[in-house]
């Protein structure tokens, strides 16, 4: 979520999405890594504690001062875990937030596409050298390039640290994700915000509803199902499910 | 109506990915598509797996409608063709990332045969690193669809909405056709409809890389006019490919 981010709105309008699909929590953060973006994930996660559990969005291009607000929030606000958007995976800044988050037991996401800058062998890699630190593949590598879904699932099968998020990717790479990896390593995400692809659609919790069916329209037997959409992150993230 | 105009039979030789006809007919039953284009996985086996899409289709003739691959730079690329015709295959499939189609001096006689027996060539590219945007590169792909559409105007070209300049392209080419291949796809999709119209843009699955049922969910949720949906979903196809049905 962010306050820039085109087209916009309060954070209220991602609860209206998760009303309307029928989700209780979602792990949010911001767009750009600096300090307002991060603010406001702070404000809008002290406004609905109930709802929202926020990660620290880490930009590396802000280097020295994007480590600053990784450790800050991990640190005083005793968030659970650091986001990473669009930008290289292993750039040379990544390391240090990385030994801040294994530092304070945080969770790192890490956004991943068929890209050299995000594949997810790149991101893989990674992981390989903080094994202590639990690693999202954010997309499971998916949306343009069905490859990349499988190949985060084979990333994930060597490297036991490492665990998929399900937003673009399809039916078919959710499955063999849960069939290798097990299903409490796989956890549903939309890559909602209060805006974006949600106002693309008719009605809110269209788009959120539409990541939700990928995971049910792969005929998970009934507690594998459960473990995705939910179950999964709750323990990931220490939540009562 | 509900046509799907690009889904997968068998397995893939370089991707760990296969489906079966029964699953496409069991997703189609569940999600209401009433005809599917169905096609192999590119393959150096050629004839083997034409062979099996033509089997496939003639035992449902009313549900799946057959195309065959073509390896442009084959030998035989040109009997391949008529053979699929005589196999009753209605249209061509090139995978461009398997056999080469472009580059220095493309093999496009094969698009004589294609054009002489009124065949649609259908383009997959399911991992291309393409986009609209020019610095994603892929000019191969532009030039060579811009030379392949100009030099073959009567030849329907299938291609999906990750085509490099695919705007530019549309614009300049009457018979280049949107498949919306996957989920991404149709949401780019309906960018194109307010540039292009909603004419030209037709549902396809890429199953089973993407999920039909979720394709034609997509398209039903999106903010769309209700005809253009219709399109989308069906008219499009049965209107473009009416010789094919």
């Amino acid at each position: 979520m962010s306050q820039r981010w085109k087209p916009t709105g309060p954070a209220t309008l991602l609860i209206d999405d998760m009303d309307a699909a029928g989700v209780d929590i979602a792990v949010v953060f911001g767009v750009f890594g600096d300090a307002e973006d991060n603010a406001f994930v702070a404000k809008s996660a002290e406004e609905h504690p109930d709802r929202f559990i926020p990660f620290v969005n880490f930009a590396p291009s802000y280097e020295e001062v994007g480590l600053e607000l990784v450790d800050k929030y991990l640190g005083e606000y005793k968030w659970k875990g650091v986001k990473v958007g669009h930008t290289h995976a292993v750039a040379r800044f990544m390391y240090p937030m990385m030994e801040i988050a294994e530092r304070h037991g945080a969770v790192v996401a890490v956004h991943s596409d068929h890209s050299i800058r995000n594949h997810p062998y790149i991101i893989g890699d990674i992981a390989n050298s903080f094994p202590k630190v639990k690693t999202v593949i954010l997309h499971m590598g998916g949306g343009t390039c069905f490859d990349s879904e499988l190949l985060s699932t084979k990333m994930a099968e060597k490297n036991p640290n490492i665990y998929l998020e399900t937003c673009y990717s399809n039916p078919y790479a959710i499955k063999q994700a849960v069939e290798r990896i097990g299903a409490e390593k796989v956890m549903f995400g939309s890559d909602s915000a209060n805006g974006g692809y949600g106002s693309r659609f008719e009605k809110a919790g269209d788009y959120m509803g539409l990541m939700l069916d990928a995971v049910r329209f792969a005929d998970l037997p009934e507690e594998q199902e459960k473990l995705v959409l939910g179950n999964s992150a709750a323990k990931l993230l220490g939540v009562d499910a | 109506m509900i046509v799907d105009i690009h889904a997968h039979i068998g397995h893939h030789p370089l991707m760990d990915f296969k489906q079966t006809p029964e699953e496409i007919l069991r997703d189609m039953e569940k999600y209401g598509i009433d005809v599917t284009f169905v096609m192999p996985f590119p393959s150096m086996k050629i004839q083997e797996v034409n062979d099996r899409i033509a089997a496939v289709v003639k035992e449902h003739p009313d549900r799946l409608i057959g195309f065959g691959c073509v390896d442009p730079n084959a030998d035989g690329a040109l009997e391949e063709v008529e053979r699929i015709v005589s196999l009753g295959l209605k249209g061509v499939m090139l995978d461009p990332e398997f056999h080469r189609v472009f580059g220095r001096s493309p093999k496009i006689e094969f698009m004589v045969p294609c054009m002489d027996n009124n065949l649609p060539v259908l383009f997959n590219n399911p991992n291309s690193e393409t986009g609209e945007s020019e610095s994603m590169g892929r000019e191969t792909y532009y030039n060579g669809l811009n030379q392949l559409a100009y030099k073959f105007p009567e030849v329907r070209l299938v291609v999906n909405t990750f085509w490099p300049r695919i705007k530019e392209l549309m614009r300049t080419h009457r018979n280049i056709i949107i498949d919306t291949g996957g989920r991404n796809g149709i949401t780019s999709g309906v960018g194109l409809v307010k540039d292009l119209g909603p004419t030209r843009i037709c549902f396809g699955s890429e199953s089973p890389q993407n999920h039909p049922g979720l394709g034609v969910k997509e398209i039903r949720t999106l903010k769309l006019a209700p005809v253009y949906r219709e399109l989308l979903l069906g008219k499009n196809a049965k209107r473009i490919f009416r010789d094919l049905f």
